[in-house]
């Protein structure tokens, strides 16, 4: 009985504050994306342009570590349930590539350009069915000064 | 050509759709699912318990939370419970249950006995006091074992039993979902329907011939109640007003005994002390 009292009193809870937060997180990713979107992050391995003098090359990464909220985990588990898109996952994965590419740029300090960018994902709460499921991203690639 | 990096205008990697009437959708889909589920289970119930393993049984007992108090209270274990544990077990060998069986004595006057489930048995004092034959005593144990033989605790549970079941098969004993799928001490009572009655009485009488190569005592308690309620001049208030009368119950055996042909031979008496 003290499980469906507990379902009751998070679901709601998870819902309206995971959805206030998730809010809150877009509106900063955006305000910092405007902020950073000179400095070019690509996958290529040459840099894009023509510098006629480096200065230093450096790794530079960057991580974030994002959770889901009850109200997602419950309706992720139905849609494990039927299958198809598992759409309340969706921003939870967004949400920190976004950041783990933010917080690689806001790391590279000064550099011109961003090149060889790779993203790796990995979940950690393997194993253990009860808790709230969390991912993270890991950016890393190739900064570049002139 | 040169780089130009922009944002995009639209985020493309996550679904704009209401999350709330997703899970609306997804919920009464699933609701749905389980209704008609449980609905098509009450068609092959019966199969169903047949088929469910003597394991799985025990299972459904343990996480069912029989009064294991009752049990506590009463250990019994004097000379007279050593010997009907004896009884029992003997006519296990002919009800064939494959799990042990347990006899208790309480204390108490009435004349009643009571099946918990998992083989326990309590016998009260005031069945012992009213029961003169070895044989008469035997039919009752065997009535309560074949209540055991064909499972009517789990059949009294009903679709519950056989969602349970499949839940411990699914995802084990001690799961969330097992637990909250458990009805609540329902399997407490031993009061089952008249049939599932009649059944075991049948089932009894076959038992007794088994062991005792006669039917001889079988209706000695049913005879006892019938005189019993006669002379109060009112219904039996115990555990056997959930049975078919006893004066039926005669007539019924009278008809089973003679169907197969058992003999009727000498009773022998029940030694209390």
């Amino acid at each position: 009985m003290f499980d469906i009292y507990f379902f009751l009193l998070l679901f709601p809870i998870g819902f309206f504050v995971g959805q206030y937060l998730e809010w809150r997180h877009y509106q900063s990713i955006q305000k910092r994306e405007e902020k950073f979107v000179n400095l070019v992050a690509t996958s290529s391995k040459e840099p894009i342009g023509e510098f006629s003098r480096i200065r230093d090359i450096r790794l530079v990464q960057g991580s974030a570590v994002i959770s889901v909220d009850y109200f997602k985990r419950i309706l992720a588990a139905l849609r494990g349930f039927f299958g198809g898109n598992v759409r309340s996952y969706e921003t939870l994965l967004d949400r920190a590539r976004r950041e783990a590419i933010l917080r690689l740029k806001e790391s590279s300090f000064g550099a011109i350009e961003i090149v060889n960018l790779r993203i790796e994902t990995s979940s950690i709460y393997k194993g253990k069915g009860n808790q709230i499921g969390s991912v993270e991203v890991f950016a890393y690639a190739t900064a570049i000064y002139i | 050509m040169e780089y130009r990096s922009v944002l995009p205008k639209k985020n493309h990697n996550v679904s704009h759709a209401n999350p709330i009437k997703e899970f609306l959708t997804l919920f009464s889909a699933l609701v749905l699912l389980i209704l008609l589920a449980y609905w098509s289970l009450g068609f092959f119930i019966d199969f169903a318990i047949e088929n469910i393993s003597t394991e799985t049984e025990l299972e459904i007992i343990e996480i069912s939370g029989v009064s294991r108090e009752l049990i506590n209270q009463n250990p019994g274990f004097n000379d007279l419970a050593k010997r009907l544990n004896d009884l029992l077990s003997d006519l296990n060998q002919c009800a064939g249950i494959n799990y042990s069986t347990e006899l208790f004595i309480d204390s108490s006057a009435s004349i009643n006995a009571l099946a918990l489930p998992g083989g326990k048995i309590i016998v009260m004092q005031g069945l012992l006091n009213n029961i003169q034959s070895e044989n008469g005593m035997a039919f009752v144990l065997a009535h309560e074992l074949a209540h055991f033989k064909h499972r009517d605790h789990l059949r009294k549970m009903g679709r519950s039993a056989v969602l349970l079941a499949l839940s411990i098969a699914a995802t084990g004993p001690n799961s969330k979902l097992s637990q909250i799928l458990t009805p609540v001490n329902i399997l407490q009572s031993a009061k089952f329907s008249k049939d599932r009655e009649t059944a075991a009485d049948s089932a009894a009488l076959d038992f007794l011939y088994c062991y005792y190569s006669h039917v001889g005592g079988a209706n000695e308690l049913f005879e006892f109640l019938d005189k019993d309620s006669k002379d109060r001049n009112f219904k039996m208030p115990h555990y056997f007003s959930s049975h078919p009368e006893a004066k039926k119950r005669i007539e019924m055996m009278q008809s089973f005994r003679l169907k197969r042909g058992y003999p009727i031979g000498l009773t022998k008496k029940l030694i209390l002390d």
